[in-house]
């Protein structure tokens, strides 16, 4: 053989475009060319030319190949139509398990392209920061997204090399008045005009410059001025916010998207913020509240590692001493915000992790979905095989043959893909509501869902059609009229189909174990002892406060018959409302620990049902009493190194600078959402400024029921909420508000409610999640089943025979499940370490956490075998049961 | 009559001229050198495949040779209908251009 000379790719091109008998003449006369330009202007040129060549070749070449194509193509579409018709049982599962998978892929697309789309509206979204900080005090990490008030200024002055520095400061719920007209806002933002400047917004009415102008002036949403004013003009309107801030409406911005990390409704003036307002200090450096953030806009491409040492400046001249190695600013990219739960949002936060765990779900689906195709069509081959053979004898090269059996994947594809994209449409309405994160998602509002449609149909195509088509394309026509194709041939695509169906097996199993993990760490969470009572336990927060005129009121709820008993206190146990700070023990040289002040009343540890291990509750407040006495919980206890809680009461602690004794300890109870540890508590009944919250525990005429049942978990009661008594002692309460309160709207909230919007979205994730996990499954079954139908087709001789001489139902029943059951067994023991690996993973980010145990796996691995079980004795059983003399005479 | 591209007469002319050396890569080079037409191989070839399918061509196969990495040559020679279809041109364009000369 003589050598070639010619580059690989003028091969590859040239093979690839045009039949073997044109390309190997093709071949040399390209390679003449190409040696006598080498000869006469140097290798360089000549392969210069050769791609110049080449890609005018393309177009030709490409118009060539449809135009051919299409008088194959009628016979294709034909031969395909007539395949679909005959299978019908086959097109079924291949045409469902494949619009399945792809509803899924496309849902799922929608859904993460939705999460990662956040803030992706503003034009500097690459360069906007957030200055957060993170403290490390005894190697307790703590996060930190509050910026105290001083610090923007700060930043201004200090800071050289930012653009721009903008301060904001987000409002708990309040309320909002128009013309008398009362309404209860929850997002209600305080900004400075940098703001403007750093995010996007679209203006209506009024402009960028002038809008915030004046310390009075008042930014509506588009949709927040349709509530208050209807159609009439808002412009010059006066808003009162929680009765103290007058506010005149000075421009109109449109709505901001859903996908923001800073939604609102009011915009208002930053430097309007009153002290009296949110009840912090204005000028001091160790106040913060999450609410207080502060963003930054750097100049594109500046490195961030350049701010630490000014950062670190910054804090020497501001900080005392003691936080200088203790406390670290830095800068958050706006891009991570809403991807990072441990510093806070003003939306939910999705980590990554969950974002990635969806997508190899999509996949997951899809590649099963595939598989099956795959698994399908070969075990097909058989069948395919004399047609493959009379299309070579006819004249049919290879190429063409596997261009027909991709083809013909395509039609299959397309099939599926109308359906799947008329079922997502169908759905995404319900997945929007499900998720209820605001996205109103849809195909036809997103047509940057294009392309990616595009990408996974040709994938689907490529990864279902391919080696289907190699397999069939293969079979020499010699071959294939012979009998003997059943074996060999048969054998060969079989194995690699056991190692596909032991792949798409584990692969279920991987996905089965992850629910039960996953549903076993949600019930967890669900019915965990939270440590106090929730039910039947309504909150009022007090909109002003004046110590004793909210003491009234309190007093005064009391007396009414259905309530059992009332408490002021700065929250709920499990609440947002936090006062963090450190403590330490006099003459015991502990580093500072970090504690929550829970300041309460004496009824506080009656209503919640606060255990008391050691010593006694807070008494009465009685006015001049100067002595401070704390109320602590166990972990403090342990933090603190007593030996136990008896020891501790009459011992001494200073929280902040206050020293207090310590007169009594709670069992400890879940502060926070259980993703966090019980961190130390300190009660005490001596910051009655804090008092912001009014919990009432009555009777609801059902206690008796509750008691019984899983009272202290996570999970409301809803039942309750439906009783008379719950009825007239809302009444009774919103009454008493109404005289109290006349200027402020009622609002009230059940403590289970709120509790168990804490894993609302979580919960909701997690059910679609496991929802897709069963399509997937299901998809694999499917498949599985169509295999197992196939097999038993194969083998119809060999069970005639064995039955003629003798064998009984049960051995031939034996003979086909062993097989599957062999692969089923390998993938268990494939997919289970890849399980564990995986949940043991998600399980760490878990504070209380479920322990991975032996049932999941083992339950798992019998629900697989089980629906092999299921599906192949439905087939091998009608094989085994059916008269020999029919099987024999098979075909 | 169907008649010709100008593209598909030049390349039917080439071939004529070449005589037993019509291959691709001559059929290039004269299509090239006498009218300016650089054409690239493919879309060549895919001309010339669409000429032999209207049965205006015909090919025959060369001698293997050590050159061109030991491929033979596949030659195009004109067949019948093919020099009938350059004539029914000629006669064409004759009667077209007739009175160019009178006219201008």
């Amino acid at each position: 053989m003589f050598k070639s000379n010619l580059p690989w790719y003028a091969r590859l091109f040239v093979s690839g475009f045009t039949e073997s008998y044109d390309s190997y003449f093709l071949w040399g006369d390209i390679e003449e060319i190409f040696e006598h330009k080498k000869e006469s202007n140097g290798i360089l040129k000549a392969h210069l030319w050769l791609i110049i060549q080449l890609i005018k070749s393309i177009p030709p070449l490409i118009i060539d190949n449809i135009l051919w194509s299409i008088s194959m193509f009628r016979n294709y579409l034909k031969v395909a139509y007539r395949n679909i018709i005959r299978n019908k049982v086959y097109s079924f599962i291949n045409i469902t398990g494949l619009s399945i998978g792809l509803v899924c892929c496309i849902l799922i697309y929608m859904f993460v392209d939705y999460e990662l789309s956040f803030d992706k509206h503003h034009s500097n979204y690459d360069n906007i920061y957030r200055v957060v900080s993170q403290s490390n005090y005894g190697g307790e990490i703590a996060y930190d997204a509050g910026a105290p008030f001083p610090l923007a200024n700060a930043l201004r002055n200090d800071m050289p090399g930012l653009k721009s520095v903008t301060h904001i400061y987000y409002l708990d719920e309040i309320q909002a008045k128009v013309n008398n007209e009362a309404f209860i806002e929850k997002n209600i933002l305080f900004a400075d005009t940098s703001f403007l400047k750093i995010f996007d917004y679209e203006f209506l009415i009024g402009n960028k410059a002038s809008i915030m102008s004046k310390n009075s002036s008042a930014v509506l949403t588009e949709t927040t001025a349709k509530k208050y004013f209807g159609n009439k003009s808002p412009l010059g309107e006066i808003l009162l916010i929680d009765n103290q801030l007058k506010y005149e409406v000075t421009g109109i911005i449109k709505d901001p998207p859903q996908n923001t990390s800073l939604p609102f409704n009011i915009l208002l003036p930053f430097n309007s913020i009153t002290e009296e307002l949110i009840g912090l200090d204005l000028d001091r450096w160790n106040v913060s509240s999450s609410n207080s953030n502060v963003f930054v806009l750097l100049a594109g491409h500046t490195k961030v590692d350049l701010f630490s040492p000014k950062f670190e400046e910054m804090k020497r001249k501001y900080l005392p001493e003691k936080k200088w190695d203790k406390e670290f600013f830095e800068l958050q990219p706006l891009s991570a915000m809403h991807y990072n739960s441990n510093y806070h949002t003003f939306i939910y936060a999705i980590s990554m992790e969950t974002i990635y765990i969806f997508l190899a779900i999509g996949l997951a689906i899809l590649v099963i979905a595939g598989v099956n195709y795959v698994n399908l069509s070969t075990a097909q081959a058989v069948k395919r095989a004399k047609e493959v053979g009379m299309r070579k004898v006819l004249g049919a090269y290879r190429k063409q043959l596997i261009k027909q059996f991709i083809g013909e994947t395509t039609i299959y594809t397309t099939l599926a893909f109308l359906l799947a994209i008329l079922l997502a449409e169908l759905c995404v309405g319900y997945v929007n509501d499900f998720l209820d994160n605001g996205a109103s998602l849809s195909l036809l509002n997103s047509p940057s869902i294009i392309l990616p449609l595009m990408f996974i149909y040709i994938a689907s195509i490529l990864l279902a059609g391919f080696y289907p088509s190699i397999v069939l394309s293969a079979f020499t026509p010699a071959k294939a009229f012979k009998k003997g194709i059943n074996k060999k041939t048969g054998t060969k695509g079989f194995s690699l189909r056991n190692g596909l169906v032991v792949f798409q097996f584990a692969v279920s199993q991987v996905l089965i174990i992850s629910t039960f993990v996953v549903s076993t760490q949600m019930d967890y969470f669900k019915n965990k002892e939270l440590g106090f009572r929730k039910n039947e336990v309504i909150s009022v927060s007090l909109p002003e406060r004046d110590y004793n005129k909210n003491l009234s009121f309190a007093n005064s709820l009391k007396s009414m018959p259905s309530v059992e008993n009332v408490t002021m206190a700065l929250g709920t146990p499990t609440s947002d409302n936090l006062v963090d700070t450190r403590f330490t023990r006099p003459g015991i040289t502990i580093d500072s620990i970090p504690v929550q002040i829970k300041a309460a009343d004496e009824n506080y540890a009656d209503v919640f049902d606060l255990k008391l291990v050691a010593g006694r509750f807070l008494n009465k407040h009685v006015e001049g009493d100067t002595l401070k006495k704390w109320v602590v919980n166990e972990s403090l206890i342990r933090k603190a190194g007593f030996d136990n809680p008896q020891d501790a009461v009459g011992e001494y602690i200073d929280v902040s600078r206050h020293r207090g004794e310590i007169i009594g300890v709670v069992k400890d109870f879940h502060p926070f959402s259980l993703h966090e540890e019980i961190m130390p508590l300190v009660f005490t009944n001596k910051f009655q400024r804090f008092f912001a919250t009014v919990s009432v525990k009555y009777n609801s005429g059902r206690t008796n029921n509750l008691n019984k049942g899983k009272s202290d978990s996570f999970q409301p009661e809803y039942s309750v909420y439906n009783t008379s008594a719950t009825k007239q002692t809302l009444d009774a309460i919103e009454a008493k508000w109404k005289e109290f309160f006349p200027a402020y709207s009622f609002s009230h909230e059940f403590f289970d409610e709120y509790l168990r919007r804490l894993y609302e979205t979580e919960d909701r994730l997690f059910t679609i999640i496991k929802v897709f996990t069963l399509l997937a499954v299901f998809i694999g079954c499917l498949g599985l089943l169509g295999l197992i139908s196939f097999t038993v087709v194969q083998k119809t001789k060999e069970i005639g025979i064995r039955k003629v001489l003798g064998a009984s139902s049960g051995s031939i029943v034996l003979i086909i499940t062993r097989e599957f059951l062999r692969n089923g067994v390998i993938a268990c023991l494939l997919g289970w370490p890849i399980a564990f690996y995986f949940m043991n993973d998600w399980l760490q980010s878990f504070a209380y956490r479920v322990e991975l145990s032996w049932w999941m796996f083992l339950s798992a691995g019998i629900i697989g075998l089980a629906i092999i079980l299921f599906s192949v004795s439905f087939q091998s059983i009608k094989a085994a049961l059916s008269n020999p003399i029919n099987s024999i005479r098979y075909e | 009559m169907k008649i010709l591209t100008r593209l598909e007469e030049f390349v039917l002319l080439s071939i004529l001229n070449l005589r037993d050396n019509a291959y691709l890569v001559t059929i290039q080079k004269y299509l090239e050198e006498n009218t300016n037409n650089n054409l690239s191989f493919g879309t060549l070839h895919v001309l010339l495949k669409r000429l032999e399918q209207a049965e205006l061509l015909v090919h025959f196969i060369g001698e293997a040779t050590s050159k061109r990495g030991g491929r033979a040559i596949k030659y195009y020679k004109l067949s019948r209908q093919g020099i009938e279809a350059l004539r029914d041109i000629q006669s064409v364009s004759e009667s077209m251009w007739a009175n160019f000369s009178n006219l201008t």
